[in-house]
């Protein structure tokens, strides 16, 4: 019996190199994928015929139609009765936008997928540090780690949705997903419907100075941020055990207020007493199955290379990188027509991403950027378009507070 | 270099240079801007705000010559034949994205309506409207203050001149983003009548700076707000009783039966601002549930937008812009793929959309030359529409004829929903007559005839 998409994916997903790109590999998975959901998603089969577009005719990933972030909020776009999902993850919104809604018949892609990237960019560096940080290793836990090399267990405090909470919120799965997976027995959640538990987090983190036990904060930008300003209002600041590292995920553009990138940095550098190389930021959404990381610190499998090509792209960005995992490509597409663009030229991202096996795998965002085989750049959403993402939650949390 | 401030000359000396004067670019123009500071602005208020004249004593003399001047600033501006006038349209293409077509017949429009028997005639009706409730009579402000927004380029100058012509003393706050159109105008205005102009000044800074903004309102100022939802909100929770301009739509209300004619109109509407102000359609409501009509009416209409397209080009569109098109176009196609019926014809970039579903979530608004066409089976299916969106209904716009209409208006099923209704007609909505302020905003028309405020809010 021949092998089905979703068999050929899941392998694909846990075991291909992450530094290389194989582009044929990937050529025939999208394919295969995209011939799936047009059998199956009759939503996007609908799209797809809209457009003129006939399997057939479909010969490479970047000719596969894309489905707009909008789509979700308007209809189920799943290759299954949506009465079927396992997991139905929500787009944060405020009371005036309806949520968009993604359906998951399984969450093994969704799941593999975060772990593998999260290992390769977050923890990279952890293999050969374990001892010097003293570090437990959860052995029995082993098999079910992706990389087992580096089976590792950090002090995980979470400053953001958890999956417990936030049963329809993708961040809180991740988040509960990774805090079970790396996280060691004193890991803790500063976050809940009522407020960011700033002086809870404090207590921990000097419980685990004390106890030189590096720790990992992970949390919402605009959550972060709370807590730097509750800590900064106090005069108080940290000094993190080595190894310690924080990931903020979300945009910095909130109702709230607007900081840039470098300024956030900062403050989250001088206020934990962190490297800048231990600031990590993921880049996802809800309508993807996949996370991106901007990611500097050492071993990590891709590198920020100066790009070579046409002039545009040699300028100089201050945007930071983050990398894409081999089951995903980006390309940047012309905002008026649609049409997609060099690689390195700005326009709306538009990814392809093999984990969204039981959706749609193409999506077409509002994300202004640019696009390499290996990695993206952020320019952000531009002002105008609404305000989404999970910095929003924290927002919509602490407004209904 | 243009400036961002308009002070009048009769404030002399210190007054008329208010601290350090430097220069900024803003969307490629240069401006000449004033840093202000908390005390000069109190010394200047102390100063500027004066007894204002209403129909007291002086009053005929200085209305006289304030329509005298607002008309000859009128002329000047509806042909735009003023000194560097091909600059000011320049920089304002550039500030506000919009076509230097469309910025010309929005400037033109904005004036239209005043000329010197129509601007005595609505003296004379604000007049017989005081008179009317001597018992709700207070003085005339010594001070009114304008917050402006910047979206739409000369959205405050119907109060402006409103002000004017009652002699009370304006204060204006230029949007940030766009603080450059208010402060010509009144360039043109002190070269015909600086007396006149001596009365009114336009500030900029931006919406953070709350130090200056108190400072005004401490002076207790009639306050005029335009904005978000989120900008009247901060401001009803500062001053009891004010007038908002805040967050509003318009509808169109079309009988696809003999709309035909019409189609430009129709399309005008929604090309003028490219939708962004009050007066711009979100939807054009279909009084027919004959989707052969709508079909028909869908086509004429992307007709008329192409054609409207050509005359009044779009402007400079940003990538969020691009963005929110292309994605208001994908959840519509998501619909029409998932089986429900819907109509989707577009330019071939993101210049005009054509769209119809039989309903649509009109908080999340669109704009760009993007139609929404709703069918309604009823005028019971439409007051429910507007019954829904009440507080956010600026005027409703009739796309076929003047009998029709009157056809509507007798209609058995018309209930009380439409009752405060403005009803404005295709292809004025965007050139709404003089009174037209009083019509829709009771706060504004109370302030007008100087009679005691209640806040629209409560």
């Amino acid at each position: 019996m021949p092998e089905s998409i979703s068999e050929k994916i899941l392998p694909f997903i846990q075991t291909a190199p992450m530094a290389a790109f194989d582009d044929e590999t990937f050529n025939r998975l999208a394919v295969e994928l995209f011939h799936h959901q047009f059998e199956k998603n009759a939503v996007y089969r609908g799209l797809c015929r809209q457009q003129k577009i006939a399997p057939a005719r479909v010969t490479g990933w970047r000719e596969i139609p894309a489905v707009t972030t909008s789509a979700f909020k308007e209809v189920p776009l799943a290759c299954f009765p949506a009465h079927e999902a396992a997991a139905v993850f929500h787009t944060s919104g405020t009371t005036q936008q309806r949520a968009g809604k993604h359906y998951f018949r399984t969450l093994k892609y969704y799941r593999a997928a975060m772990l593998r990237s999260f290992a390769a960019y977050c923890l990279a560096d952890f293999g050969s540090r374990i001892a010097d940080c003293g570090l437990r290793i959860a052995d029995k836990r082993r098999s079910e780690i992706p990389n087992p090399k580096s089976p590792i267990r950090m002090r995980m405090f979470l400053l953001g949705p958890t999956f417990e909470l936030f049963q329809n919120s993708s961040l809180g799965y991740m988040f509960s997903g990774l805090r079970d997976e790396f996280g060691d027995e004193k890991s803790a959640v500063f976050f809940s419907p009522e407020k960011v538990n700033a002086e809870g987090l404090q207590k921990a983190l000097d419980r685990a100075s004390q106890e030189n036990a590096p720790v990992f904060i992970l949390g919402t930008a605009l959550a972060l941020l709370e807590c730097v300003e509750i800590f900064q209002q106090h005069n108080r600041k940290f000094q993190l055990p080595s190894g310690s590292r924080i990931l903020d995920t979300g945009g910095y553009k909130g109702r709230r207020l607007e900081v840039t990138r470098e300024e956030f940095q900062n403050w989250l550098s001088e206020t934990f007493g962190l490297p800048r190389e231990y600031l990590l930021n993921e880049y996802g959404m809800t309508e993807l199955s996949s996370q991106f990381y901007a990611s500097s610190l050492p071993d990590i499998p891709l590198r920020k290379e100066r790009p070579t090509g046409s002039s545009h792209v040699l300028r100089f960005t201050p945007y930071v990188s983050h990398f894409l995992p081999p089951w995903v490509r980006v390309v940047a597409v012309d905002p008026e027509h649609l049409e997609i663009l060099p690689a390195g030229e700005l326009g709306l991202l538009r990814i392809f991403d093999l984990a969204n096996v039981d959706s749609v795998m193409a999506i077409q965002t509002e994300d202004l950027g640019r696009a390499w085989q290996n990695r993206l750049e952020l320019i952000g959403r531009a002002a105008g378009a609404e305000l989404r993402g999970c910095s929003l939650l924290t927002e919509t949390i602490a407004h209904a507070a | 270099m243009l400036r961002d401030f308009f002070i009048p000359a009769a404030f002399a000396g210190p007054m008329a240079q208010p601290c350090q004067h430097e220069s900024y670019a803003q969307s490629g123009v240069m401006y000449e801007s004033s840093r202000l500071s908390v005390e000069w602005l109190k010394a200047f208020l102390e100063n500027f705000r004066q007894p204002a004249f209403g129909f007291g004593k002086g009053s005929k003399a200085w209305q006289a010559r304030a329509v005298k001047a607002w008309c000859q600033v009128a002329r000047e501006w509806q042909t735009m034949k003023f000194p560097g006038a091909k600059t000011v349209l320049a920089a304002l293409a550039a500030v506000t994205g919009l076509s230097p077509k469309m910025l010309r017949e929005a400037l033109a429009n904005h004036f239209l309506v005043f000329n010197e028997e129509i601007l005595k005639k609505w003296l004379a009706s604000v007049k017989r409207e005081r008179d009317k409730h001597a018992e709700d009579k207070v003085k005339y402000p010594s001070l009114a203050f304008i917050v402006t927004a910047g979206n739409i380029p000369g959205v405050a100058i119907h109060p402006l001149i409103h002000l004017s012509l009652l002699g009370i003393p304006v204060l204006i706050k230029n949007a940030s983003s766009e603080p450059l159109l208010l402060p010509v105008i009144l360039e043109t205005l002190a070269r015909h009548d600086p007396e006149v102009a001596a009365r009114i000044a336009a500030l900029t800074w931006p919406r953070e700076n709350i130090d200056l903004t108190q400072t005004v309102i401490q002076h207790n100022p009639a306050l005029i707000a335009f904005g978000d939802d989120n900008t009247i909100e901060k401001f009803a929770q500062q001053k009891k009783s004010f007038a908002d301009f805040g967050d509003r739509f318009s509808l169109t209300l079309v009988n696809p039966v003999s709309a035909k004619t019409k189609m430009r109109h129709i399309a005008y509407d929604l090309c003028m601002f490219e939708q962004m102000g009050c007066l711009s359609p979100q939807a054009v409501i279909l009084l027919t549930d004959d989707w052969k009509k709508v079909d028909r009416f869908c086509a004429q209409l992307a007709e008329a937008m192409a054609k409207m397209n050509a005359r009044l080009p779009i402007g400079k569109r940003s990538a969020a812009q691009h963005a929110s098109i292309q994605q208001w176009r994908g959840a519509l196609a998501a619909r029409g793929a998932a089986g429900e019926k819907i109509i989707l014809l577009t330019s071939a970039g993101t210049d005009w959309t054509v769209a119809a579903a039989k309903n649509f979530d009109l908080n999340e608004r669109v704009a760009c030359r993007f139609a929404r066409v709703w069918p309604v089976a009823s005028i019971k299916e439409l007051a429910a529409i507007v019954h829904r969106y009440k507080n956010k209904v600026q005027i409703l716009i009739w796309g076929n004829s003047a009998h029709e209409l009157q056809k509507f208006f007798d209609s058995p099923e018309l209930d009380e929903t439409f009752d405060h209704l403005f009803f404005s007609f295709a292809g004025l909505a965007q050139t709404p007559s003089c009174g037209w302020l009083d019509e829709v905003n009771p706060a504004w028309r109370r302030l007008t005839r100087g009679l005691r405020l209640k806040t629209t809010l409560q």
